[in-house]
């Protein structure tokens, strides 16, 4: 590997003392742009949105000896003339930073050594800007096997800027490209319109590069064989879907099962810390806020963090293998009706487990109005905190009937599914318009994926979501408990009573004693719930809820779980202590047995049916909400997920009761 | 929008055989996307050939391999290159 730097070119940068040379890192999709990026920069990296988009630029430094470089790696793109999000952003970011922030002092080109004439034109779009630059030949250990050999030094003659040899994957030549970055130079290209630019491009590449005779290509030959035949069947109309459908399914799975092993010990964790809390700080308002409030908000967060880390981890090893470009091929056929493109298929499954790593993952979508689209219907898709919902409403409507219980739940899979999907369609016919661009795609080289490269990514989102959305989480967690537990009210005389019970029987019936004590918690928790903020604006939001069916405590159920959904089933667990004096009765029996105030019961066949079609569509998720604000760009798009979800699960809910009592049920 | 002469107009690509060397004669699709598959390396007159037909077009430019909706394929017209011997 070599560096070469062109003679007689205008003199280097002198860099300032603490000043770092900004760099922006430019090139083409699949030039592996961003493994060098990780290769030179590490950890010492971060994730900042592009002003005014929900695009993100990754920042980061890398050293060398004295002296530091600043690094943006900017999006891929093909062409900074594009009318598209990726190629606007280079644009700008080479023009004006970010907001006149990081504005670049120079740039660093990625090219591929193994297709030098095609990045050539975009090298050559970029150097012809002014901007002093450098250029990377990456993936040249991949042009060695291929038998390709680059002259260097006519190659930077003829550019007007240093190039040198590096290998991403590998960390090859990666020193001497630091070393470069501290002398880059203007190239002398003038700017010039697309065909003189390819026929140079063209011509440029024919004179720099060298194909060495012998067994190498005959490896070319051999891998475009393989890359054919994979082909062949990973983009087959029936095939492709069956592979496509099989490693959707493979990757939903692993995160499911993978991640409850993680998110179970965090919780454990975070429960003891929360005990730890309870023990040393004197009981009162404080210890509350602490135990109660803050740490469970920040349990609350980072519950959150093995499913996203699990998914960017998966969803990298996918996108650097190249299967990620053929599978959004192949779902794009079945999401273009929509109005979603095949990109979408990650995120809309990957909801099934988490809707917030899912919206995340939508940034592998180009288009930022698909991207948009996918983010307000991804929510719909059946979430695992809907599970503890389902059980227990599926459970009080068909006892003793597996068949019809499984046939619900897959209903209510479905159900979520049709509501994102026609609600993309309505999306993109009205305040997302525009057209979804034509599915035209590279298909990159498959090769085995980087484990260094998946590593930094999953590092950096999760860090990323802690740093961002994770506050925010943390914070509407902290309001809902305080709403939950305050104003703080006497014990009711019931529950003083058992504990007295319990102090009495204390030493002769330990067992008992306990009982006793248990029973009076959950009376307390009932009392302190209903007398609270919470309980107060359940008992005033009751009106809204009385055409489904809803009592107050069941609008209390909806409002706690705004939290999560599945805070509705411990809340139904405290509220429905009241129907049953002992306590120790099934949950489905307890809610069974509840009464409204007039002696009719509170869960009814068409309100339970009502509540578990709500459950499928509301936006009962807060956290949600933050991410979708973070990912789409402002808190305008939350609200109106929000208002629309919950409006249409409002009505659905309110047509499934009318329905279910027409076909006379309770 | 490229455009070409009316008596260039040539086949859709979606109709060219795999394998067969054609030109890119004309692409009749909004101008955002014909500047973007010109970015990708198909303008006018780049040579290209149909590696495959299925899920989508799979064709090989530049040594790149692109990928397009049959949507997008049968709005690009190409023309066959002809053989030294006068064929096609």
């Amino acid at each position: 590997m070599s560096t070469a730097i062109a003679a007689g070119s205008a003199p280097t940068m002198e860099p300032v003392p603490g000043d770092p040379i900004r760099y922006a890192l430019l090139g083409h999709p699949n030039t592996g742009r961003t493994t060098l990026f990780n290769r030179l920069c590490g950890l010492r990296a971060r994730t900042a949105n592009y002003p005014g988009t929900t695009s993100s630029i990754r920042l980061g430094v890398c050293i060398a000896g004295n002296q530091r470089f600043s690094l943006a790696d900017l999006p891929g793109t093909y062409s900074l003339d594009l009318e598209q999000p990726e190629s606007r952003i280079c644009r700008g970011f080479i023009d004006n930073g970010r907001a006149g922030r990081d504005k670049p002092d120079a740039v660093l080109l990625v090219a591929d050594s193994c297709n030098l004439g095609r990045s050539l034109v975009f090298v050559r779009e970029v150097l012809a800007t002014g901007r002093p630059g450098v250029v990377a030949l990456n993936k040249t250990d991949y042009a060695k096997r291929l038998g390709i050999s680059i002259d260097i030094g006519k190659l930077s003659e003829e550019l007007g800027c240093p190039v040198v040899e590096v290998s991403g994957r590998t960390g090859e030549g990666t020193d001497r490209l630091v070393k470069m970055l501290g002398s880059p130079r203007p190239g002398g290209l003038a700017p010039a319109d697309r065909p003189e630019m390819i026929a140079w491009a063209r011509q440029t590449a024919d004179t720099c590069v060298h194909h060495l005779a012998g067994a190498p290509a005959g490896r070319a030959a051999r891998g475009d064989r393989l890359t054919d035949r994979l082909d062949a069947v990973l983009t087959h109309p029936v095939a492709g879907v069956i592979v496509f459908c099989g490693v959707m399914t493979g990757l939903f799975m692993t995160i499911f099962s993978l991640a409850s092993l993680p998110m179970d010990l965090i919780e454990l964790v975070f429960g003891h810390v929360g005990g730890w809390v309870s023990a040393i700080i004197p009981a009162g308002a404080i210890q509350d806020l602490v135990a109660n409030g803050l740490v469970a908000g920040v349990a609350g967060t980072l519950v959150f963090l093995p499913q996203i880390c699990l998914l960017f981890f998966l969803i990298s090893l996918l996108e650097d293998s190249g299967y990620l470009a053929r599978a959004a091929l192949v779902a794009d056929r079945l999401l273009r009706p929509f109005g979603l493109p095949g990109h979408a298929f990650v995120p809309l499954l990957s909801a099934h487990a988490c809707a917030i790593p899912a919206m995340m993952s939508a940034r592998l979508i180009p288009d930022h109005r698909d991207r948009l689209a996918t983010i307000l219907v991804a929510p719909f898709m059946s979430c695992s905190a809907r599970l503890p919902v389902y059980v227990l409403l599926i459970g009080f409507l068909f006892v003793g009937r597996p068949v019809a219980a499984g046939l619900a739940f897959a209903g209510c899979y479905a159900l979520g599914a049709a509501a994102a999907v026609f609600t993309a369609l309505l999306v993109r016919r009205t305040i997302v318009r525009g057209r979804t661009g034509a599915m035209v795609i590279e298909l990159p080289r498959y090769q085995l994926p980087s484990l260094r490269t998946a590593v930094m990514v999953t590092i950096d989102n999760g860090l990323n979501f802690v740093r961002t959305a994770g506050t925010v989480i943390v914070a509407i967690c902290v309001v809902l408990w305080w709403l939950g537990a305050y104003p703080n009210t006497d014990p009711p005389p019931q529950a003083v009573e058992w504990r007295a019970e319990a102090g009495i029987v204390a030493a002769a019936d330990p067992q008992l004693a306990l009982e006793l004590a248990s029973r009076a918690d959950v009376a307390e928790s009932r009392e302190a719930l209903s007398r609270s903020f919470m309980g107060r604006i359940g008992h005033f939001v009751q009106p809204v809820f009385e055409p489904l069916g809803y009592d107050w405590r069941l609008s209390i159920g909806i409002l706690t779980s705004f939290a999560a959904r599945e805070v509705f089933v411990s809340t139904m667990l405290v509220i429905s202590s009241g129907a049953d004096e002992s306590g120790d009765t099934p949950l489905l029996d307890r809610i069974r047995s509840m009464r409204r105030d007039d002696g009719t019961p509170v869960f009814t066949t068409s309100t339970a049916a009502g509540l578990l079609v709500f459950y499928v569509l509301a936006m009962q998720c807060l956290p949600t909400l933050a991410v979708t604000r973070r990912e789409a760009g402002g808190w305008r798009w939350a609200a109106l997920q929000l208002v629309y979800m919950s409006g249409l699960a409002y009505v659905a809910a309110f047509a499934t009761r009318v329905g279910v009592q027409a076909m006379g049920f309770a | 929008m490229i455009v070409a002469h009316p008596s260039n107009s040539g086949m859709k690509l979606s109709d060219l055989a795999v394998g067969v060397p054609a030109t890119l004669q004309r692409a009749l699709l909004p101008d955002d996307d014909v500047a973007y598959l010109a970015a990708l390396g198909l303008y006018r007159q780049c040579t290209l050939s149909v590696l495959r037909h299925g899920c989508a077009c799979i064709v090989e430019v530049d040594s790149a391999r692109v990928a397009m909706a049959g949507a997008v394929a049968r709005r690009i017209l190409v023309k066959p290159v002809e053989s030294r011997g006068g064929a096609g």
